[in-house]
């Protein structure tokens, strides 16, 4: 759904139009519940929260004046609402664990992505992705599930962009390193090794 | 050379690449071709998260999104009915916090307080007073200033008036006025800021810093 089809469904809903909210509502509610999943883990907690911000977009519809993508736009509240969920919870000791074994490995091992592009072990893929930081796996959600734009993602996490391509660059160090990891865990190739 | 790949390839996986931006990356592969590998690894990161999407109605938390809508009442949405003013909107929403059982209890107090004012001043007024001319030129209370005088447009509505005050971290010292004017205080330190904020809000017709509130009546 583009911008000016969102406007149109908006201006309708400034009316109190519930049909036209709830068009929208269907439009957008699985990516952002992709989106808050992938920053919570937490299925219940995750559908309260796009509930909480779809609910923002009925109560103040004019809010949104067409400046971003929507899909941008409303990331951007319900990522507050994340945050504001997180004020409330210690981190998450997985985020630690990965650091610890990324330091355990070389950096950049030969044939690293031979390896992983030929393993196509996509369960691996997300074990590694759900245990990188906060910061890096919305980075590489927002860059690689929501397809955004450098500008947008830095817009969505209020960094400049080169933070965002550091970023980058520093999830798939980790993603490398962890797929890594699991692949010598199983036996399945030795580490740093060309297949 | 290796750096600049390395900051572009997500973008050329994604498909947001500009097109200058684009030629650089496909000249790039095609002169080392063993970054294909990269190449393929992001796609394939890609592909595992787009496949791995939660399987998810796309009705989730829907319910609860619409029985908070049907429990709400919206006079101001109502399409057919004036919506109110801004003031009785405000009027409304401060009505609205206040706590229903303490109404009576507050409302006995204040009758006390005025009855109790009413004999007090009935016993002055009777005595001679020498001091009551210099108390009539005791200076009143100032709100201290500055101030910006805000107006909204006629279809501001209260949530976003009061979202915009947050948003300065200004307070209400009064308005509306007989030509709608709004009076917000600000610190002097950021007040530049939070008119240029205020200017560039879609429900604001005007703003103007002020020194002091108008003269009472």
């Amino acid at each position: 759904m583009d911008n000016s089809q969102v406007l149109r469904l908006l201006g309708r809903i400034e009316q109190a139009d519930q049909g036209a909210f709830r068009e929208l509502y269907c439009a957008f509610s699985r990516k952002l519940y992709a989106y808050v999943l992938r920053q919570l883990s937490d299925p219940a907690q995750a559908e309260e929260i796009v509930a909480d911000t779809l609910y923002e977009v009925w109560k103040a519809p004019a809010r949104f004046r067409g400046e971003s993508q929507f899909s941008t736009w409303l990331i951007g509240i319900a990522r507050n609402k994340v945050l504001m969920h997180w004020r409330g919870r210690k981190p998450d000791a997985d985020h630690d664990d990965v650091a610890d074994f990324a330091d355990q490995l070389a950096s950049d091992a030969p044939g690293a992505f031979e390896q992983m592009a030929q393993s196509q072990r996509s369960d691996g893929v997300r074990t590694c992705v759900d245990k990188l930081k906060a910061d890096f796996r919305e980075c590489i959600h927002l860059v690689f599930y929501e397809g955004m734009a450098l500008a947008d993602v830095a817009r969505v996490q209020q960094i400049p962009e080169g933070t965002v391509k550091t970023r980058l660059f520093h999830a798939r160090q980790k993603l490398k390193q962890c797929l890594q990891r699991m692949l010598a865990r199983e036996g399945e190739a030795p580490l740093g090794e060309p297949t | 050379m290796k750096d600049r790949f390395d900051e572009l390839l997500p973008f050329y996986v994604n498909d947001t690449l500009d097109e200058t931006d684009r030629a650089w990356v496909d000249a790039y592969l095609r002169e080392h071709p063993k970054s294909a590998a990269e190449l393929q690894w992001y796609r394939t990161l890609q592909e595992t998260m787009q496949r791995d999407a939660p399987a998810v109605s796309a009705e989730v938390g829907l319910d609860k999104v619409m029985a908070r809508i049907r429990a709400e009442s919206k006079p101001s949405r109502a399409p057919v009915r004036a919506t109110p003013g801004i003031g009785e909107r405000l009027r409304e929403f401060f009505a609205s916090i206040t706590p229903q059982p303490l109404l009576k209890p507050a409302l006995a107090g204040a009758l006390a307080v005025v009855v109790v004012q009413g004999i007090v001043i009935a016993n002055l007024a009777t005595k001679p007073d020498d001091s009551s001319e210099i108390r009539a030129h005791r200076p009143t209370v100032v709100d201290p200033g500055p101030f910006l005088k805000v107006n909204f447009k006629a279809d501001a509505r209260e949530a976003d008036i009061r979202m915009l005050l947050v948003e300065i971290e200004g307070t209400l010292a009064g308005g509306p006025g007989q030509l709608g004017d709004w009076y917000v205080r600000i610190p002097e330190s950021r007040i530049t800021a939070a008119a240029d904020k205020v200017k560039a809000s879609a429900i604001v017709d005007g703003v103007a810093r002020v020194d002091a509130l108008p003269a009472r009546p």
